[in-house]
């Protein structure tokens, strides 16, 4: 009788004690269960882009480490940029991860984490036969930019001070991604493009006897941003819990430096 | 937040010059690429009837190319594989290009169509008259035939409106992009979206009533019997046979 009574208040206890840790962890807000759904661009040195068929780079790897301090597994989804905000507000994905500029009009509909400061540059064809040495010379030539960038917003403002000032006409080559408006400044269907400091420096290196890189760097604060929707607070906090783990133990760190980053571009 | 759906924002949208200058874009590379079809078509489907095997052959190959492969990728062909051949055509010029090409493979199809279904009894009938093999398919077959192929026409043009929006990924200022392009500033895809398919709707429906317009005006021109018109049109004596 006392046996029973022990063995079944000890029984008791330990389901009560084990079921502690349980309930103080919520599962989180994931569209598939133990898995992080990140959408990304796929083809944006050196923060993602494919190699052998398979996606790496600063994301990729900045994602691994934070998934793994959190217990789930990497999904990423590839999409076009400018559908990313689009499918991060249609529950298709759990967060964005592409390098996405964080500005006004889209922190209205998006929660950042920011995680990593970078500038801009232009690019221009090898040689420079236009003799670019800034983006307010761009007034009647031809820029590229992919639908949905910041790059296309500065193109846009840049197209508007060219009208006004009868420099000439902007021509804006809308294209679906960096790498596409890459290929046709290649193609000398563009006179030049812009983007971060570290993906034009990618993409020189890529391809010397293509691309160069001409004027200062500009916009040099400009943060990336993790990008979770409004309503899912709840991730976007275990997402920064574990972003701020891996600065700690010195992963953050390391990945800069694996993708050749300047140590300017630490946020932490 | 943002309401869902705001109208005075579609409406704006929808009068704005944007929209509209990106309305006309659609049209006016429709038109190209159907023109362009539509004569690589009588072309070539009068060119199925030559003797010469490579004529033919080489028909039947660009036929298969260009009704094997799926059209996006024809576009990008153009837009990304031609410059390597130091090809650089303008994104407007690809579109045209791919399009035109694209539908020229079907408009063959249709006007081969079109010209299998004038009945024999027309040819022998020429021939009696003594015509030659040009001046039949010129004079006789094509135009009974053309009128035959207002509907499949009018169907591909239709398709050709709604098939301008994969330009809008080499990066021609057409309506899928203008949508595109607004939304991304603010993220208001409904709106912006629905603009753009107000838009291919009023366009497609304008086409519509143009080709039952067209059609009535040629069956009445037909006349209520062949013999009032279609005897009168071709008679000997109007074809300056009779001597």
């Amino acid at each position: 009788m006392l046996f029973r009574t022990l063995s079944l208040s000890l029984t008791l206890v330990v389901t009560a004690l084990s079921s502690l840790p349980a309930a103080a962890q919520t599962p989180l807000p994931l569209i598939e269960k133990g898995k992080l759904t990140w959408g990304t661009n796929g083809t944006f040195p050196p923060f993602e882009m494919m190699q052998d068929g398979k996606m790496i780079g600063f994301d990729v790897d900045l994602v691994e480490a934070m998934v793994a301090k959190m217990g789930l597994q990497s999904a990423p989804s590839i999409i076009d940029f400018k559908g990313l905000i689009p499918a991060l507000l249609g529950h298709r994905i759990d967060a964005i991860i592409s390098a996405m500029y964080i500005n006004p009009e889209r922190s209205q509909v998006v929660d950042f984490i920011p995680y990593l400061r970078i500038g801009d540059q232009m690019l221009v064809a090898k040689g420079n036969p236009l003799h670019l040495k800034a983006l307010a010379e761009m007034c009647g030539h031809r820029l590229a930019a992919a639908v949905g960038t910041v790059y296309e917003k500065q193109a846009e403002a840049l197209a508007a001070e060219c009208e006004k000032s009868g420099k000439g006409t902007l021509t804006i080559i809308s294209l679906t991604s960096t790498a596409v408006s890459a290929l046709a400044l290649r193609e000398g269907r563009a006179d030049a493009l812009v983007a971060s400091v570290p993906t034009v420096l990618a993409l020189v290196k890529e391809s010397p006897d293509a691309f160069e890189i001409t004027g200062d760097t500009f916009d040099n604060n400009t943060l990336l941003g993790l990008g979770f929707a409004k309503d899912k607070t709840a991730l976007k906090d275990a997402v920064d819990k574990a972003l701020k783990a891996i600065v700690a133990d010195g992963t953050y760190a390391k990945v800069i430096k694996k993708y050749g980053l300047p140590a300017t571009a630490s946020l932490f | 937040m943002l309401s869902i759906f705001s109208p005075q924002l579609m409406l704006g949208y929808l009068f704005s010059l944007n929209f509209a200058c990106a309305a006309l874009t659609t049209v006016w590379i429709s038109l190209a690429s159907l023109l362009a079809g539509i004569l690589i078509g009588l072309l070539l489907a009068a060119g199925q009837e030559v003797p010469s095997r490579i004529v033919r052959g080489g028909i039947a190959g660009y036929l298969w190319l260009f009704r094997g492969t799926p059209v996006l990728l024809q576009l990008v062909f153009a837009f990304n594989v031609l410059p390597m051949f130091h090809i650089v055509l303008p994104a407007y010029g690809c579109a045209v290009l791919a399009l035109g090409l694209n539908e020229g493979a079907y408009m063959t199809e249709i006007m081969r169509s079109g010209i299998r279904a004038v009945g024999p009894g027309q040819r022998t009938a020429a021939r009696a008259l003594g015509l030659e093999e040009r001046q039949i398919m010129l004079w006789i077959v094509l135009p009974q035939a053309l009128r035959i192929v207002i509907p499949p026409i009018g169907n591909q043009f239709n398709g050709m409106l709604k098939l301008s929006a994969l330009v809008s990924v080499i990066g021609v200022q057409e309506l899928l992009l203008m949508a595109d392009q607004t939304a991304s500033m603010n993220f208001r895809f409904l709106e912006t979206l629905t603009t753009a398919g107000i838009y291919y709707l009023a366009m497609t429906t304008v086409l519509t009533v143009i080709q039952a317009f067209i059609e009535r005006a040629c069956s009445r021109r037909r006349g209520r019997s062949a013999k009032a018109s279609g005897f009168k049109l071709f008679s000997p004596a109007k074809l300056g046979m009779v001597r």
